[in-house]
């Protein structure tokens, strides 16, 4: 009893500063005022500083839509799922590129840093997609991501994706912006930020990684690059197995269930995706189409894949061809005819070999199709002429004679080089 | 409306129990601000749950109760942890402190009218005014969420919360701080004090600073506010309640002043520097960063005072601990409490962060801080209060079955979400598809919406065991204080 009456206060002659000022002044304020300098105005003065330092990189403030479409971003939340902050870690610096700098949120107010990542960081997403694959994401992102968490933003729009509202098209402008500064080749001058605290282990990591310019595993690019989808482990039917699920998770909403090319998506994207049964691939060919996307077009890369998943889809998407009934005739003067019109007609751009790479075609997006890598069947091909491909450089081209006609298609199927033991 | 004084419990001459541990109040206890908070808490408990329900059952079917601005998944979370912050916890605190600032400074509260007011003003111009723009959601400066953590209303809501913090240090901090008062100032009043003068300087700061100062400086300003919010807002007040509920219902003095005195004093040093842990590998330079985890760690060592303090309070209790509910709520929430302090300080380190910063790991790092810590003890906090204030209702059986419902939820959440959090951050470092991660996630996020049944039925049960039975007419203060004389809690003077 005693021992707890010595923990007991009397009532005590007043002092002059008695333990409620103490309280108020050096729990409530004292403490307070300090961390407020500690962590907030003592590193403010710093960061303060290495934006100034990078003063004369070339970075725009937001232009009025951009503006709009940043406040749209933060008042539909979209930040409290995707982090805008590259971390300075190797694992983040793979995915997005070189960490997210103090002056490149010099026009952020507030920052948009986050704090949980349910869908993935868009510091960098500027050039990651084309406009036709967000506004179709934005509108439903089940569309083209069937797998997607993310709301739809279908009141952005006026009924389809196609047809985006001022909000839209505002937040598109904003989506544009992030990175923007990087990609254009600010920051490449002062290279990544050296802190002297960092574990030195990581940050020369992290330095290596910058050292080559960085390119988002999705984003398409023009490139002829691919590995190798050479036999592997797993027998064919196994590939196809997998490639079926894949092509279910990441392709379907695109191409379609059954890859007719009338996925969810296809009211949106311009150029419609492609009806993959109207095509035979190669292995290579679609190595190519898988590692590299379709710069122009709504098609991503798939570089983050391994390469066991890349050889599954080929795999699949082969099966995918409707091989029935293709028994257009094939002679030779018809091809002899045919490669005459090719020359003419179609070889500025597709190429002297149907590789897509003609004097005009190189200037092209998307480029000219391949005519090694994928072969479209006879009706495709005579449609394609007759039509054009909307969203594309191809038009109707209906100068050709009906038998002009029939002999460049014939023609145009024999660039094809088949895999070997495939060739007939 | 207001309880009769007793003079007869003022006495403090030789040493005596604190009076407010006899359980009467000394002073004019405005019971009916005590009752309309605690009712606006529960309202707001069980509407801001159900916004964290609808997020969570989006995470599993994206398109549930979509189309809409104000339905959608960002106005929705939004609306989920502003609403638990100021419509739950804060009525819920606001409850509190009328009950007990009466009682632990001898005074009335600084004025009834000031009270109402703060009342009319806090649940209709803050949690609802809030719930209502986030919902119209106006692309506006002023009117729109901002993208801030636990200060996600708009600055208009903002302003209004500002003005009522400074009402609720005026009402409250007077009665507890003025002289002369015969218990000296208890810590429980420490609590109160430091945590209201601490968050009416904090959260214009948190609030206003990253909307006036570019990105990265304005982040180092958020990280504060973030951890302020939950450790110099949330922590006092529901620290309070555990002080104050702990003796007046054991009979019992708290264990030692000392480490009384340490926890406090070392809480209100370290947890504001633990800001800048949110922000770990940013642009924020290192050495705050690295000063931020060590401050987390000195907070890890703190708790581990405070609770054992408060444990020890506990000597030879439990068997009261079992039976008596408001007890055993905040018990565990104190339990809950060292759990959630110590894995705070483990995920500050930096190998920890590489690994689970941005997964679900921290949700359920959040969940186990505001539903296992605050919410259990201020639930307690409320239990105890009903009970004890004329025109409550209190019924055993029902907060009974509350509290194993909304335990057993909290605990599935919680393991749920922190092996969810772990396979995400693996997936990530593996360089995954980004969609593996999600993919990987849904079965986590089904468990984690199932969760909500029983967690919600726990709080409909609370609410229930708080409004049915007949009012409290003459409170029976007593009951569970056997011993009047019994050796109680001390305080230091002031």
């Amino acid at each position: 009893m005693a021992e707890i009456a010595a923990h007991q206060s009397r009532p005590a002659p007043q002092h002059w500063f008695g333990l409620a000022y103490l309280l108020i002044f050096v729990a409530g304020v004292g403490f307070f005022l300090l961390s407020f300098i500690a962590l907030g105005v003592l590193p403010g003065l710093r960061l303060a500083e290495t934006i100034a330092s990078h003063r004369q990189t070339d970075m725009p403030d937001y232009t009025a839509a951009e503006h709009r479409g940043r406040l749209l971003y933060t008042s539909m939340g979209c930040a409290l799922c995707h982090t805008q902050q590259v971390r300075f870690l190797p694992a983040d610096v793979r995915r997005w590129g070189a960490p997210i700098a103090a002056w490149e949120t010099r026009y952020d107010f507030p920052q948009l840093w986050g704090t949980r990542r349910i869908g993935p960081d868009l510091a960098r997403e500027a050039v990651v997609r084309s406009d036709d694959w967000q506004l179709t994401h934005l509108y439903n992102p089940r569309r083209i991501v069937p797998d997607s968490v993310m709301p739809a933003f279908a009141w952005l729009f006026d009924g389809s994706p196609d047809r985006p509202k001022a909000g839209a098209t505002d937040l598109l402008a904003y989506l544009r912006t992030l990175g923007r500064a990087r990609q254009a080749g600010a920051g490449q001058t002062v290279g990544v930020r050296v802190d002297t605290a960092m574990d030195p282990a990581i940050m020369m990591e992290i330095t290596n990684l910058c050292t080559a310019p960085f390119v988002n595993a999705n984003q398409a690019r023009v490139a002829d690059s691919a590995p190798a989808l050479g036999p592997a482990a797993s027998t064919r039917d196994q590939l196809v197995a997998r490639g079926s699920m894949l092509f279910a998770q990441n392709c379907a909403g695109c191409h379609g269930v059954h890859g007719d090319g009338n996925g969810s998506a296809a009211t949106g994207l311009l150029p419609k995706a492609k009806n993959l049964g109207q095509y035979r691939f190669s292995t290579p060919g679609l190595a190519r189409i898988l590692w590299n996307g379709v710069a122009g077009a709504a098609m991503p890369a798939w570089r983050d894949f391994p390469t066991v998943d890349l050889a599954s889809l080929a795999a699949y998407v082969q099966t995918l061809h409707i091989t029935a009934a293709d028994s257009a005739p094939s002679t030779a003067p018809l091809l002899a005819r045919g490669a005459v019109v090719y020359a003419e007609n179609c070889l500025s751009c597709h190429g002297a070999q149907g590789q897509g790479n003609g004097p005009v075609g190189i200037t092209l997006l998307p480029r000219p199709v391949d005519f090694t890598a994928m072969q479209p069947d006879t009706a495709r091909i005579t449609k394609v002429l007759s039509e054009g491909i909307a969203g594309t450089n191809m038009a109707a081209w209906p100068k050709l004679t009906p038998p002009d006609n029939q002999a460049v298609t014939a023609f145009v199927r024999t660039l094809f080089e088949a895999p070997a033991g495939q060739r007939p | 409306m207001t309880e009769e004084l007793d003079a007869s419990k003022t006495g403090h001459s030789d040493g005596p129990p604190l009076s407010f541990v006899a359980g009467a109040p000394l002073a004019l206890v405005e019971t009916g601000l005590i009752r309309a908070h605690a009712f606006a808490a529960l309202a707001g408990l069980i509407i801001a749950a159900s916004f964290g329900t609808v997020a969570a059952i989006k995470l599993v079917q994206p398109d549930f109760l979509s189309g809409q601005v104000w339905s959608t998944w960002g106005s929705i979370r939004a609306n989920h942890t502003q609403g638990i912050i100021f419509g739950w916890l804060s009525n819920a605190f606001l409850s509190f402190l009328y009950f007990a600032v009466p009682r632990l400074g001898g005074r009335p509260v600084t004025s009834r009218r000031l009270g109402w007011s703060l009342f009319a003003l806090w649940n209709f111009g803050v949690v609802l005014l809030g719930w209502v723009l986030v919902s119209v959601n106006l692309p506006n400066y002023f009117w729109a969420i901002k993208p801030l953590e636990w200060t996600e209303f708009p600055l208009a809501v903002t302003c209004v919360t500002e003005f009522c913090l400074v009402l609720m240090a005026l009402q409250f901090i007077p009665p507890l701080a003025r002289k002369p008062n015969n218990d000296g100032i208890y810590v429980s009043s420490w609590y109160i004090i430091g945590g209201l003068v601490f968050t009416m300087l904090a959260f214009p700061v948190g609030s206003l600073v990253p909307l006036l100062v570019p990105g990265a400086i304005g982040a180092a300003f958020s990280g504060l506010w973030i951890h302020d919010a939950v450790g110099l807002y949330v922590t006092p007040l529901v620290l309070a309640i555990a002080y104050f509920v702990f003796p007046v219902r054991t009979g019992q003095p708290i264990y030692s002043h000392f480490l009384s005195m340490i926890g406090f004093w070392l809480l209100f040093f370290s947890y504001p520097l633990n800001g800048t842990h949110h922000y770990v590998y940013s642009a924020i330079p290192m050495d705050t960063q690295r000063a931020a985890i060590a401050a987390s760690i000195i907070t890890g060592f703190d708790v581990i005072l405070v609770v054992l303090n408060l444990m020890m309070s506990l000597r030879g209790q439990a068997s009261l601990v079992r039976r008596d509910l408001p007890l055993r709520f905040v018990w565990t929430g104190v339990v809950m409490y060292l759990v959630v302090s110590l894995q705070g300080s483990l995920q500050a380190l930096m190998p920890v962060q590489r690994y689970v910063h941005f997964t679900d790991w921290v949700i359920g790092h959040s969940h186990l801080a505001m539903l296992g810590f605050a919410t259990f003890v201020t639930l307690g906090g409320v239990a105890h209060l009903c009970q004890r204030t004329a025109g409550c209702r209190y019924h055993h059986g029902y907060l009974n079955l509350a509290y194993w419902l909304i335990l057993g939820g909290l605990t599935i959440m919680f393991v749920d979400l922190t092996i969810a959090g772990l396979i995400q951050g693996q997936l990530w470092i593996d360089g995954a598809p980004w969609m593996e991660s999600v993919r990987a996630s849904q079965p986590y996020w089904l468990v984690r919406a199932a969760s909500a049944v029983p967690i919600l039925l726990g709080f409909v049960a609370f609410i229930l065991g708080t409004t049915i039975r007949d009012e409290n007419r003459r409170v029976d203060t007593n009951r569970h204080v056997p011993l009047l004389a019994a050796p109680t809690a001390q305080a230091s003077h002031g």
